[in-house]
């Protein structure tokens, strides 16, 4: 048996790719007793737009899951995404590793993480992560896209987490806290190996699942908006990132049943900045409604996303990452078929409207897969 | 609309919610029984406490040892009846919730499936903190019948 540590390496990508594309186990094996569990994610789709008057076939993500119990108090996870993104001109593929953290189980209800994580922003930042095949529609809403992908919260975060959950009364109550870098200078650029500044960022989130399938939940933010970082050609005109400090709550409900999927999310964020950057306020409200159907799944989604004014921090970098330029609704209506156990087809329509601009749609046919 | 009106109509639909959820109760049928390797130190469960383990949100028994969970596979006939009255959720989408517990990092792995009743309770009998559900009137063999308690 192969000893050296090239030895296990070669061991791993053979069984990594057989693991892959003809085990149904999803277990990558390095010896008799140590296991990987390997699960991933992708969708291919089409997509048509009234934006720019195209349309295309789509690379989804392609997303690998890696996770580990250590031992029976010490756990990993690590995410792997490769992103096709058209940025500059440019098709291409970004690999970036979306989460990766290790965990300590001290009891069910403090469990303690370092890492990269989702930030505890509510239901659907922490429930979906980057698998379309697990969420009922195409697309995330809009202010949940990732940082470098037009989304306006704050969605993964570096440092450490407290989490834990139990039974009280009937049902189960959890929490988690998390201590981190925050946000970058520009908003698609997370600090992963070096912070703008010395400041951190702290958020929480609190739910209370009601019954089977109900869940109502609060979460928090207070962090950095570092600012220094120079700017060329952004929208707003500014030469240099703003520099303040943002506060966000946010509430969610949700409801899932045999027949019914519900759920809605609400978050208020404030950006306060030193001068010459005006402070501002953004209301952002999403909710979607499915109704289960055998494997037919018909949705709907409204989202809003409201602003006293145009955000220094939002507004600013690359002009294609940044789309909040005025009071947003986006309507979305679709359908979501259960081809196979492990995959979905879905087709979607939305219609955009930003105040002042006129409305565009965007049709989305999808073929979303877990392995 | 504006910012104010918006919340307060948010907030009256929330709340309009939050009281149907303290209305619907949870419900336990008699249509299938929990059984356990025979190591668990447990003869009974409470409803809540089922639920909180077949949902992974309790994760291991009162002696530390770990919960695994094992379910009929959804090509055995009655199999998803059989989750849907355990879980109140349908197969499809139990198979969906416990695939998003992996991504959350709260499971290592989706449950083992079983291909048949009894492949499940051998499953169960061999495995140190395993947990199914079973139809009633399975022959449990050496696992052992939790009682559920409402």
């Amino acid at each position: 048996m192969l000893r050296t540590n090239q030895g296990y390496f070669l061991i791993f990508l053979i069984e990594f790719f057989i693991g892959l594309f003809f085990s149904p186990s999803k277990v990558l094996a390095f010896d008799g007793e140590n296991f990987v569990t390997l699960k991933g994610f992708s969708d291919i789709g089409y997509v048509g737009e009234q934006a720019g008057g195209t349309n295309q076939f789509r690379l989804g993500n392609f997303d690998l899951l890696f996770s580990k119990e250590v031992d029976s108090k010490v756990s990993f996870l690590a995410e792997l995404c490769f992103e096709p993104e058209y940025q500059s001109g440019i098709n291409q593929i970004q690999s970036d590793l979306e989460r990766i953290y290790i965990q300590y189980d001290i009891d069910p209800w403090v469990k303690f993480a370092l890492g990269k994580f989702h930030t505890q922003l509510g239901y659907w930042n922490e429930t979906f992560h980057h698998g379309a095949y697990l969420h009922t529609t195409v697309a995330r809403p809009q202010m949940l896209a990732f940082e470098d992908h037009g989304g306006l919260l704050p969605i993964h975060s570096i440092g450490f987490e407290i989490r834990g959950n139990g039974l009280v009364g009937h049902s189960n109550l959890g929490y988690n806290i998390g201590l981190s870098n925050g946000r970058g200078s520009q908003k698609d650029q997370l600090p992963i190996f070096s912070d703008a500044n010395r400041e951190k960022a702290f958020s929480g989130l609190i739910f209370y699942e009601v019954g089977i399938g109900m869940r109502l939940g609060s979460s928090f933010y207070f962090g950095p908006l570092p600012g220094g970082a120079s700017l060329s050609g952004n929208s707003l005109g500014f030469t240099s990132a703003p520099k303040g400090r943002e506060t966000i709550f946010g509430v969610h409900l949700v409801y899932s049943s045999s027949s019914v999927e519900f759920l809605s999310e609400t978050w208020s964020m404030k950006h306060t900045y030193s001068d010459p950057f005006p402070d501002s306020n953004i209301l952002l409200f999403y909710s979607q409604l499915g109704y289960h159907i055998e494997l037919l799944t018909p949705y709907l989604r409204y989202e809003l996303n409201l602003l006293d004014q145009p955000d220094a921090y939002l507004g600013a970098g690359n002009a294609s990452a940044n789309p909040l330029t005025g009071n947003t609704r986006i309507y979305i209506a679709g359908v979501r078929y259960e081809l196979s156990q492990w995959s979905a087809l879905k087709v979607e329509g939305d219609w955009r409207q930003v105040d002042g601009l006129s409305g565009i749609w965007t049709g989305y046919g999808n073929w979303s897969f877990t392995f | 609309m504006s910012k104010k009106r918006l919340f307060l109509l948010s907030f009256r639909v929330l709340i309009v919610l939050v009281s149907s959820f303290f209305v619907f109760a949870a419900t336990m049928t008699e249509d299938f029984i929990v059984v356990a390797h025979s190591s668990v130190q447990v003869s009974s469960l409470g409803l809540d406490e089922f639920h909180q383990m077949i949902f992974a949100n309790k994760k291991t028994w009162p002696d530390g040892s770990k919960v695994v969970i094992i379910l009929l596979s959804s090509s055995v006939p009655g199999a998803d009846s059989l989750i849907e009255k355990a879980m109140k959720m349908t197969a499809l989408q139990a198979r969906k919730f416990y695939l998003s517990k992996v991504f959350n990092g709260i499971l290592s792995a989706s449950p083992t499936l079983g291909d048949s009743v009894e492949e499940v309770v051998e499953l169960v009998s061999k495995t140190k903190g395993a947990m199914a559900v079973v139809p009633v009137g399975t022959v449990t063999g050496t696992a052992k019948v939790l009682q559920i308690e409402k």
